[in-house]
């Protein structure tokens, strides 16, 4: 009997089979990553800017809410109060005082839980820097200070907090002072609204951000 | 001299005979034909399963061996020493580094377990040079391939993601041998060494390429 080429059929079968086992294969390398090792901390600062030259900061107790509907909501949950009293307590061992903000103080913490809906493209760069305005969200007094924190691939919420000068604006947009943002700090992944993680999270970030302390 | 001439004709017969005559089967000395494998172009397709080593650039990026590849190759053997064909393969790299901090571009300081990952999908057209006859037990190839490959690089830090993907040229070289499980059986073992090489050109890796072994099953028929 000779082969005929109404065979070939089965060779092409295979071939699509071997495409759909190496879709299927496609594993999630990140199912074994526990929720400790899924966290990320993300800190920058303007390094321009000498933190010795600070001593006063003001914090508001309450922690923001932010989503991308725009508005901007204030929320007092226990894990929140415990979020901004840990920043507080980093900031004060670093040797920074807190006033109330009618003091003029040098520096103004902001912390923020941010909770978008936006579904990300894994492939595209998650370090793209996104600057613009936290609508209404300022500072009073024609002030106001670019949006820091970055809209890239959020399907989750997380902890941001930013630190701003109040002391030294700079000249803005449209004639307006503007107060420039000197320090900005990100922390993402599983587990970061846990209370029992809270300390050691907010700890994180201080401990890569060592030029954050006044001079002595 | 007639010993001489008479062992000439002994060796030339067959030779000339098949030369003129294409149908004509020679039969060995226990009568059987010659097998339909070095008559006609046939079919075979197999399956690998395939580990993977590093190689040069990828290495500073993944220096730990991929435990899980596998590729399917369906070819036409051709009666002679050669076969084209067609193989999908598949290998998954997946190296997890431990916390550390890292200064991105737009100079912030970020803090991650990195998990690097590199997958390749090539689809590549084959040729193999096969060193023994399409009919024998054992049969030593060499293979060269080239085509595409469907290709992921991205580097997670904690579970956020950065790199990219999309299709790359791809090429292979490679030395193995079937052996069949019996003369005439259909099945068979492959067992295989060889090089891919993915001129990826992504952020982390730029060329990709890796020695493999693999071992695999066999399937012919005509």
């Amino acid at each position: 009997m000779k082969p005929t080429k109404n065979r070939f059929p089965k060779i092409a079968a295979l071939a699509v089979v071997g495409l759909a086992l190496a879709a299927g294969c496609n594993r999630d390398p990140l199912r074994d990553l526990s929720p400790e090792d899924s966290q990320v901390f993300i800190t920058n600062h303007d390094a321009s800017v000498n933190f010795g030259t600070y001593k006063t900061f003001s914090i508001r107790d309450s922690v923001a809410v932010l989503g991308n509907q725009g508005q901007v909501q204030y929320s007092t949950t226990s894990r929140e109060l415990d979020f901004v009293a840990r920043v507080i307590n980093n900031l004060q061992q670093r040797g920074f005082v807190r006033v109330d903000r009618s003091q003029n103080p040098d520096l103004g913490v902001n912390v923020a839980r941010v909770s978008n809906t936006y579904t990300g493209v894994t492939a595209n760069p998650f370090f793209d820097p996104f600057w613009g305005g936290w609508g209404g969200w300022g500072w009073g007094g024609g002030l106001y200070y670019p949006q820091t924190f970055s809209t890239y691939q959020v399907r989750e919420n997380y902890w941001y907090s930013e630190i701003i000068d109040l002391k030294n604006p700079r000249a803005g947009q449209n004639g307006q002072q503007q107060l420039p943002v000197v320090w900005t700090a990100e922390i993402r992944g599983n587990g970061i609204f846990d209370q029992t993680s809270i300390s050691r999270v907010v700890d994180a970030v201080f401990a890569q951000s060592d030029y954050l302390r006044t001079s002595r | 001299m007639l010993i001489l001439s008479g062992l000439l004709a002994v060796v030339l017969a067959p030779l000339t005979a098949r030369a003129q005559y294409p149908d004509y089967q020679p039969r060995n000395p226990v009568g059987r034909l010659v097998s339909p494998y070095d008559r006609y172009t046939t079919y075979q397709i197999s399956a690998r399963y395939t580990a993977a080593l590093p190689m040069g650039d990828f290495k500073n990026y993944i220096d730990q061996a991929s435990v899980r590849g596998f590729s399917v190759t369906g070819e036409w053997l051709l009666p002679n020493n050669l076969s084209v064909g067609a193989m999908v393969g598949y290998q998954s790299w997946t190296q997890r580094l431990p916390r550390a901090v890292y200064q991105l571009s737009d100079g912030s300081d970020l803090s991650a377990v990195q998990t690097r990952t590199f997958t390749a999908t090539p689809i590549q057209v084959i040729g193999k040079y096969h060193l023994a006859p399409s009919s024998a037990a054992i049969r030593p190839y060499v293979q060269v391939g080239a085509g595409g490959s469907l290709t992921e690089n991205i580097s997670y830090y904690g579970n956020l993601s950065d790199g990219g993907n999309g299709l790359r040229f791809a090429a292979n070289g490679a030395v193995g041998t079937r052996i069949l499980f019996g003369k005439n059986s259909n099945f068979g073992a492959d067992l295989s060494v060889g090089y891919q090489h993915i001129s990826a050109n992504f952020d982390y890796v730029k060329t990709y390429s890796a020695v493999t072994g693999s071992v695999g099953v066999v399937y012919r028929w005509w």
